[in-house]
C-alpha cells in the first residue's frame, strides 16, 4: 500500500480505532513525504502521552523515518540532517516555537533545500520554490500568536530525480480558528469555509495585513510550474493542480485530522503526483 | 541650510539569520526591529537609512510589509527614519521591489553612494501621479514651500492647499524631508538633505 496525503485521514481513523496496518513487505509501506510527516509526529504525540495501542499502530506502518521524525521531536536536534552544509535529498525540520524561524539552522535547512533541488546551479524556479516553503513555514508559527509558546510543527522536503515535494504540517487549530482571529472572517462557518477564503480571497489571520501574503505568494509563485497544492485544515481538502493559467481545484471532505498541512509537489514532467520517501 | 542628520547603511543580506533570500514576516519583523535600534542609537533626529540588498536573490511581501513599517511617521521622541535602496543586483529582485512597492502605493528612492554622497536613481514603486510630479519639482529645483511651488504654477488650477497637500503626501512617504520655517515648512527631497 502507498500511503499519501490523501490517506492520513484513513490513518486518523485507524488510530483512533486502534487498528494496526501490517503490510506483507519486510520494508512496511511505502509512504510519501506529507504522510511520513503526519505518522512521525502521531508517533511522537501518542509516545508522549505513553499511548502504547496508538504507536503500536503508527509503528505498524513499518517505515524507518517514522520513528527518525518522532525522536527528532522528542530530542533537542532541529533538523534529520546532521551536517548543516551537505545536500540531503530527505529533510525535516522541527518548528518549536516561532524563534525557531529566526535561526541559523532555518536558514540552512532551506539552503540545504535549495541546493539540493537545483543540483548547485541557479534556478529561479527553485529560489521561487525555497521562498514558498518559508513563506508557508513563516504562516504556520504565526497560527500561534505571539511569544514564543511551544507548537508542534514539521517542515519536510523531498527531491527526487523527477521533481521534489515540501510540505508543512502542523496538530494546531487550523485554518478557520487562525482567521477567526480577525473580525472579518469571523462568519466562517467550517474549514472548507477557511480554506476557500484562502485561496480565493487570500484570507489572512495577520492583523497588520489585507490579504494573505504567503499563500499569494504561492500562487502567483508556483503559477509557471507543474505543480499541485494540496491543502487540508481538519476534515476539508483542497486539492490545487495548476494549469498554467488558474490553479484546478477539487474538494474532498473526509475524516477529521487534527490541525493542519500545505504540500507542495513539483514534477519535470507528468502529472504531479507524491513519490514513495526510500 | 544644513540639516542635521546621519547615513547609515545596512547590509540586509548580512542581518542574522544572514541569508540571500529575504522571506516571511517573523524574519521581516525580527530585522525591523534591528533597523529601528539602529536608527536610534545614532541619537539623531533624522537618520537616511539605505537598505543594501547586495547578494540579495529575492525578497518576498511578507518581509517587506515588516520592513517598511519602520519608515512610518515617528512618535514622539523617535528618530524620523528616510529609507533608500542600494545595490539590487538583479532584475529579478528589481521585479520583487516594484510590484510590492506598487501594490502598497509607496515608491522609495534608490540611490548610489560615492564618497558618503547620495546620487539618486530611480524611483521605485508607484506615485500616483501628482504626487510624481511633485516630487520631480523638488529633484530638479531644489527645496521648496506650499506657497513657492503654487506662485511657480500660478496658471494651474491647483491651489495652495492642493500643494501643500502633496507635499504632506511626500513627507509621509518619507521621499521628501521638511523642516520648520517661520509659519512655513521647506521640503526637500530626502536624499539632498545638506
Amino acid at each position: 500500500m502507498f500511503i499519501t496525503t490523501a490517506t492520513i485521514p484513513d490513518l486518523e481513523r485507524a488510530i483512533g480505532q486502534r487498528r494496526r496496518l501490517p503490510s506483507k513487505s519486510a520494508e512496511g509501506h511505502a509512504v510519501s513525504l506529507g504522510s511520513l510527516l503526519y505518522l512521525g509526529m502521531n508517533h511522537h504525540l501518542a509516545t508522549s502521552r505513553q499511548d502504547a495501542e496508538a504507536t503500536a499502530v503508527v509503528e505498524s506502518v513499518g517505515h524507518p523515518m517514522v520513528t527518525a521524525i518522532s525522536s527528532l521531536m522528542g530530542n533537542g536536534h532541529r533538523t534529520l540532517a546532521t551536517d548543516d552544509f551537505k545536500t540531503t535529498p530527505l529533510d525535516v525540520f522541527n518548528v518549536r516555537s516561532r524563534d525557531d524561524l529566526k535561526s541559523n539552522q532555518w536558514i540552512f535547512f532551506c539552503d540545504r533545500f535549495r541546493r539540493t533541488a537545483s543540483g548547485g546551479k541557479q534556478s529561479r524556479a527553485i529560489l521561487a520554490l525555497a521562498s514558498v516553503m518559508r513563506e508557508m513555514a513563516d504562516n504556520v508559527v504565526h497560527g500561534y500568536g505571539d511569544g514564543v509558546a511551544p507548537c508542534a510543527a514539521l517542515v519536510g522536503y523531498h527531491v527526487t530525480p523527477s521533481g521534489l515535494t515540501f510540505s508543512v504540517l502542523d496538530n494546531g487549530r487550523g485554518f478557520r480558528a487562525s482567521l477567526q482571529q480577525r473580525d472579518i472572517w469571523k462568519h466562517l462557518s467550517s474549514e472548507n469555509a477557511a480554506l476557500d477564503a484562502v485561496v480565493s480571497k487570500q484570507a489572512t489571520s495577520r492583523a497588520d495585513q489585507s490579504s494573505g501574503g504567503g499563500f499569494k505568494q504561492l500562487f502567483s509563485s508556483l503559477l509557471d510550474l507543474n505543480g499541485l497544492l494540496v491543502l487540508r485544515s481538519g476534515p476539508s481538502s483542497f486539492i490545487l493542480k495548476n494549469e498554467h493559467t488558474h490553479w484546478k481545484r477539487r474538494e474532498v471532505e473526509s475524516h477529521p485530522v487534527p490541525g493542519a498541512q500545505v504540500t507542495y509537489l513539483f514534477r519535470r514532467a507528468g502529472d504531479p503526483v507524491e513519490e514513495a520517501v526510500s | 541650510m544644513k540639516i542635521k542628520g546621519i547615513v547609515i547603511q545596512i547590509p540586509l543580506a548580512q542581518l542574522p539569520p544572514a541569508s540571500s533570500i529575504l522571506a516571511g514576516a517573523e524574519i521581516g519583523a525580527s530585522h525591523a526591529t534591528m533597523l529601528r535600534q539602529r536608527a536610534l542609537e545614532v541619537g539623531q533626529s533624522t537618520v537616511q537609512l539605505v537598505l543594501d540588498v547586495d547578494g540579495i536573490e529575492s525578497i518576498t511581501a511578507s518581509y517587506l510589509k515588516q520592513v517598511v513599517a519602520v519608515f512610518e511617521p515617528a512618535a514622539p521622541g523617535q528618530p524620523e527614519i528616510y529609507p533608500f535602496i542600494t545595490n539590487i543586483g538583479s532584475e529579478d529582485l528589481r521585479f520583487e521591489l516594484e510590484s510590492f512597492l506598487s501594490g502598497v502605493d509607496r515608491a522609495i528612492q534608490e540611490v548610489t553612494l560615492r564618497d558618503g554622497r547620495f546620487e539618486p536613481a530611480s524611483l521605485l514603486g508607484r506615485l500616483e501621479s501628482s504626487a510624481a510630479d511633485t516630487y520631480r519639482e523638488l529633484t530638479e529645483r531644489g527645496p521648496a514651500t506650499a506657497a513657492e511651488l503654487h506662485e511657480r504654477h500660478a496658471s494651474m488650477a491647483s491651489g495652495q492647499s492642493t500643494w501643500n497637500n502633496r507635499l504632506v503626501r511626500l513627507f509621509e512617504l518619507r521621499l521628501a524631508h521638511r523642516q520648520r520655517a517661520g509659519r512655513q515648512w521647506i521640503y526637500r527631497p530626502a536624499y539632498n538633505l545638506n
